[in-house]
């Protein structure tokens, strides 16, 4: 603030010398004629010693103030890196908002990330401007533009003066690469927590295990969908790591874990879990019993179908693949029948989870436990590591297929003060200082009276 | 008259001129600059080869002016902050939507017109422009059209492609209105619908993932399934198991009430069904009375033939199937709530059993027997009301999971259904630099033409005003409005005025005739103009044979030796050699003593002699 006021303050005084010696020489000019003006300005002393000191010292001064003005405003160029910026897209498939670039969030971490002093985010927020570097137009199909690169300039204000301004949008960019990368790049939901599985019934465990492998298998077969044939630096592949997963979760979680507990019906509160399947049991049959009726009825009403009233014939049709074959006109039996066979699924998939439930109940109800708890809560240990393992297995090569396709999403530089643009306006300072002192050198020579 | 000459009245402007075209042309860019508005665009095309045909996704009509409907501009305002600053309103005037249409598209429908068939064409890709102010400047624009596209591209996903919400129906539940076993069947309910809303995800897309929030709605159904597997039916179990309610009569009302209800409702299916059977038999009867059952394979296949079947062409369900269809529905309805009643009837037998640990008492009690015997019941109660406490509150962090993986699969499936065609570019309602450069061509040639015009009739007027007819020279008032103009300006160096009088005039004119008189005068004028020459004068005449010449840029000797010649060239006349000439001249320069145009007049004046031209004799000096 004070070196602008400065800088202002020194433009303001040449400005009023230029002003006033050139108002003197106009209003003066008719005191003599025109060949002592030519006279006039034909003698002056254009290398004047005085002139050129004064000339000098004022430039460096002006540069000096000028050099602080100029630091207080850098630009940083932002590139989208990534495929789907050339669509106008983030890398996760929504639209791309340009504006995000200084949204508050970014600011705001901007502003933590630098422990930045008595500065709010609105206050940093107004000294920020993004726009992009080629923009297109909406004339015609040869004008449309989609913008990939971006300038964030930064122009200190009076609040944020204190700052150092390279230091200010360095912290922008960097607070907007991390924001992109969470919020827009693949990304693997970890549970933070270590379940606590003293607490938790043994059967649980096993759903919670399975929980988690599943996850991890997703995961990995969405990032396969992407790209199947991508190779991690290790030499894997997403499918193999995925294979590895599944091979693991059928081996040792449903077959080893499951039936170890189950054969051995292990248990920590055998009359509250067997109350639990009970209860699961009595409103799954519930269930059962509204499909079986849904069932029934799709099958009464195929019944009720006339004879008459339900003539199909072959249609020659052609199928996905672009070949012929037979196909039959549609009617009403036909939805029912589709309907009647999922009302059968379910009924089919609520029995077995009541024999499931069952079996555990006259499992837990007739064996010992005690002797096998242990080597249970060792195998337990033993899962959670190996499936903590493959979560990160597979983050990792997650992680390495998104710096491999899009090259770190965002790159950024800064561009501070120009040293050739510092010199130009130097340059054309002097000029114009060297101009009105010259003049006000001259202005003197013009007498006040005829 | 003098000559039209075009650059002669331009020099003479020409400073005053550029001057003042400047300055106007400042003038005109300011106030542009001021009045203009940037305009920001971009242009977006429906991918869905629906929209084509008008219809959004979901075949509803598809209407672009959604776009800047105040559901979308509300959103807008409160994402930037705008609130109390703007008007929806006003923001929305401002929102332009342009339709680009297809050439060949729309060359295709006319020639289909033409034929006399149907054909649909609407435009699919359209310019959404917003227009600010020159105050608010053009990032203002571009930031706000981008949240405008970014709002709409979601609602558009919202409404027409992801149509389903995955809604929190148990936020803020108030456990006080509820009993435990209530609350319980409302999030059991919640886990329900919201698993059955995954599972059409998952359909959709099974392998989407949401970069905000890293899970799939795979993941969320597992985690909603655990939750309802162990934690849900836990509590249920418990509820059960313990008799656990906050008021038994209302409870057992309710769930009475239940039971009543369902068998009113399948009073009312029973009589649909009976209706419905009637209404498919009549149906029957009468399809086969007026011979539409003895349908042949050709009348089915004609009737294919007949409509295009290449285009799906919506529900083609017919009657008989839809009575079909309205006995089946009526008659599960029936059966459900049949089991429906069962389940009531488990719930009021579970709460109103008595396992005689109380004595029987709890029959004509208003509370359960597991209340009023079990020792354990009010720890078993609080334990309870913990666990759903907690249970909620895990339901409600993943129920914010879900929303925003739900919210970034509408941006997703918007930014698929709508495709940015051209980033957004903003440029100037006026191009600023264009019209400030026509309007200053435009001032020049006005000011040119004005000055021409001005040069002309100043020409005309001195003509008129200011020239003397028999000499076409300037008059005395010229010479007055001269002087006048020079009053207050100080010559510059080697001005030197000369003045020239015939003095006999007077006599030529009376001796001789009056036109010898304009004759010597003339004569005279001729023969100064042919000595001065190319010299820097001014030739103006005073009247009664009396001239002044001001001669700039010159000095005393030469004006002298002109002067010379001109008397040289009096005495070697061809014309009126019979005439005898008397006549006056003065010479007078400036010097520091007579610096103004009056001072020098009179010293030319001081400075006159006397000479004769009488070529019978030699001239006298």
């Amino acid at each position: 603030m004070f070196t602008d006021i400065l800088q202002k303050l020194i433009i303001l005084t040449v400005g009023i010398i230029f002003v006033s010696s050139a108002a003197i020489i106009f209003f003066r000019q008719k005191n003599v004629n025109r060949a002592e003006r030519t006279q006039i300005f034909k003698t002056a002393e254009y290398l004047n010693a005085w002139i050129i000191l004064i000339c000098f010292v004022t430039t460096i001064v002006y540069g000096i103030f000028n050099h602080f003005e100029l630091k207080k405003t850098v630009h940083a160029i932002v590139s989208l890196n990534y495929s789907e910026a050339s669509q106008a897209l983030n890398s996760n498939g929504t639209r791309y908002n340009m504006a995000e670039i200084i949204c508050d969030e970014v600011v705001e971490r901007a502003i933590k990330k630098g422990a930045l002093e008595d500065v709010t985010v609105k206050q940093l927020k107004n000294c920020l401007v993004v726009y992009p570097c080629v923009q297109g137009g909406v004339g015609d199909e040869s004008q449309y533009h989609i913008s990939t690169e971006f300038a964030v300039q930064y122009y200190a204000s009076k609040d944020t003066a204190h700052l150092d301004s390279e230091n200010v949008i360095k912290l922008i960019t960097s607070s907007y690469k991390e924001y992109y990368i969470e919020k827009y790049t693949d990304n693997f939901s970890l549970d933070p927590e270590k379940p606590d599985f003293t607490q938790m019934e043994y059967m649980d465990i096993v759903s919670y295990f399975e929980k988690e492998t599943q996850a991890i298998l997703n995961y990995l077969y969405g990032m396969s969908e992407k790209n199947p044939s991508f190779v991690t630096e290790n030499g894997s592949t997403f499918n193999s790591i995925a294979g590895k997963v599944y091979q693991f979760k059928e081996t040792q979680i449903d077959q080893n874990l499951r039936s170890l507990i189950l054969q051995n019906g292990i248990v920590r509160d055998r009359d509250e879990y067997v109350d639990r399947l009970s209860y699961q049991n009595k409103n799954v049959d519930f269930d059962r019993q509204k499909n079986e009726a849904s069932y029934r009825l799709c099958n009464e009403a195929i019944d009720m179908y006339s004879e008459e009233m339900t003539r199909v014939v072959l249609v020659p049709t052609w199928d996905q693949a672009g070949k012929y074959y037979m196909g039959r006109t549609k009617v009403g039996v036909d939805e029912l029948s589709v309907m009647a066979t999922n009302f059968s699924n379910y009924v089919a998939s609520n029995e077995k989870e009541i024999m499931d439930n069952n079996l555990v109940i006259d499992k837990i109800a007739s064996t010992g436990q005690d002797t096998q708890i242990s080597s249970v809560d060792t195998l337990i240990d033993s899962i959670y590591e190996s499936v903590k393992g493959f979560e990160k297995e597979a983050i990792t090569a997650g992680r390495e297929y998104s710096r491999h396709r899009m090259n770190q999403c965002i790159a950024v530089s800064i561009y501070g003060i120009s040293i050739m643009g510092e010199l130009k306006t130097l340059i054309l300072f002097a000029a114009f200082v060297y101009v009105s002192l010259v003049l006000h050198h001259i202005s003197k020579k013009f007498p006040k009276k005829a | 008259m003098k000559n039209f000459q075009i650059l002669r009245y331009l020099k003479k402007l020409l400073p005053i001129i550029i001057v003042f075209c400047i300055v106007a042309t400042y003038g005109v860019y300011f106030k542009l600059s001021r009045s203009n508005t940037y305009i920001a665009s971009e242009v977006i095309h429906y991918n869905d080869e629906q929209a084509e045909k008008g219809l959004a996704p979901t075949g509803e009509k598809l209407d672009v002016n959604e776009i800047k409907s105040s559901a979308v501009m509300s959103k807008v305002v409160d994402k930037m902050g705008l609130t109390g600053v703007y008007s929806v309103d006003s923001l929305i005037s401002r929102i332009d939507i342009t339709p680009i249409e297809d050439a060949d598209k729309v060359t295709q429908k006319d020639a289909m017109l033409e034929e006399g068939e149907e054909y649909i064409y609407e435009p699919s890709t359209f310019i959404v422009s917003f227009a600010s102010t020159s105050g608010e400047g053009p990032d203002f624009a571009r930031t706000v059209l981008d949240e405008i596209l970014d709002v709409y591209f979601e609602q558009f996903s919202q409404k027409y492609v992801n149509v389903a919400p995955a809604n929190n129906t148990i936020d803020n539940i108030d456990k006080n209105d509820y009993d435990y076993i209530e609350m319980m069947e409302l999030i059991d309910t919640s886990i329900d619908n919201t698993l059955s809303i995954l599972y059409q995800r998952i359909e959709q897309n099974n392998y989407y993932r949401s970069t905000e929030t890293g899970v799939s709605f795979a993941e969320l159904a597992d985690e909603f399934n655990y939750l309802r597997q162990v934690n849900v039916s836990a509590l249920f179990s418990k509820i059960y198991k313990y008799q656990i309610t906050k008021n038994k009569p209302v409870l057992v009302s309710d769930y009475t009430t239940r039971i009543d209800n369902n068998n009113i409702s399948n009073e009312k299916d029973r009589s649909l069904i009976e209706d419905i059977v009637t209404v498919i038999d009549a149906y029957v009867t009468k399809m086969r009375e007026s011979g539409n059952t003895n349908i042949t394979y050709e009348y089915i296949l004609d009737n294919l033939h007949e409509r295009n079947v290449q285009d799906y062409v919506g529900d083609q369900t017919v009657t008989y199937d839809e009575l079909i269809y309205s006995w089946r529905d009526c008659s599960e309805s029936e059966e459900h709530a049949i089991i429906d009643s069962a389940y009531c009837q488990y719930i009021l037998d579970t709460f109103t059993n008595c396992t005689g640990n109380c004595g029987g008492a709890c029959t004509s009690s208003e509370l359960t027997c597991a209340e009023l015997s079990n020792e354990q019941y009010a720890a078993e109660r609080a334990e309870v009301e913990r666990e759903i406490d907690e249970l909620l509150n895990e339901l409600t962090a993943l129920y914010d999971i879900t929303m925003k993986t739900n919210d970034e699969y509408n941006k997703y499936l918007g930014a698929s259904y709508i495709s940015v065609l051209s980033s957004a570019s903003v440029r100037e309602s006026v191009n600023v630099t264009l019209y400030t450069a026509i309007a200053f061509f435009f001032l020049i040639v006005v000011c040119c033409g004005g000055a021409i015009v001005l040069g002309r009739a100043g020409d005309i007027i001195n003509y008129i005003f200011y020239t003397d007819h028999l000499t076409e020279l300037s008059n005395r008032a010229y010479l007055d409005k001269y002087l006048k103009a020079k009053d207050k300006k100080l010559l510059d160096d080697g001005v030197v005025y000369c003045m020239v009088d015939i003095t006999n005039l007077a006599h030529i004119n009376n001796e001789c005739s009056r036109d010898t008189g304009d004759d010597v005068i003339r004569m005279f004028k001729n023969y100064l103009k042919e000595n001065f020459g190319k010299s820097k004068t001014e030739y103006i005449y005073n009247g009664n044979g009396s001239f002044v010449m001001l001669t700039e840029e010159s000095d005393y000797i030469t004006v002298e030796d002109i002067m010379r010649l001109f008397r040289l060239r009096i005495d070697e006349r061809e014309e009126h050699k019979d005439v005898v000439i008397e006549y006056r001249i003065g010479i007078a320069e400036t010097f520091k003593e007579n610096k103004t145009a009056r001072k020098l007049l009179s010293e030319a004046i001081k400075n006159k002699k006397n000479y004769i031209s009488d070529l019978n004799h030699k001239s006298v000096l």
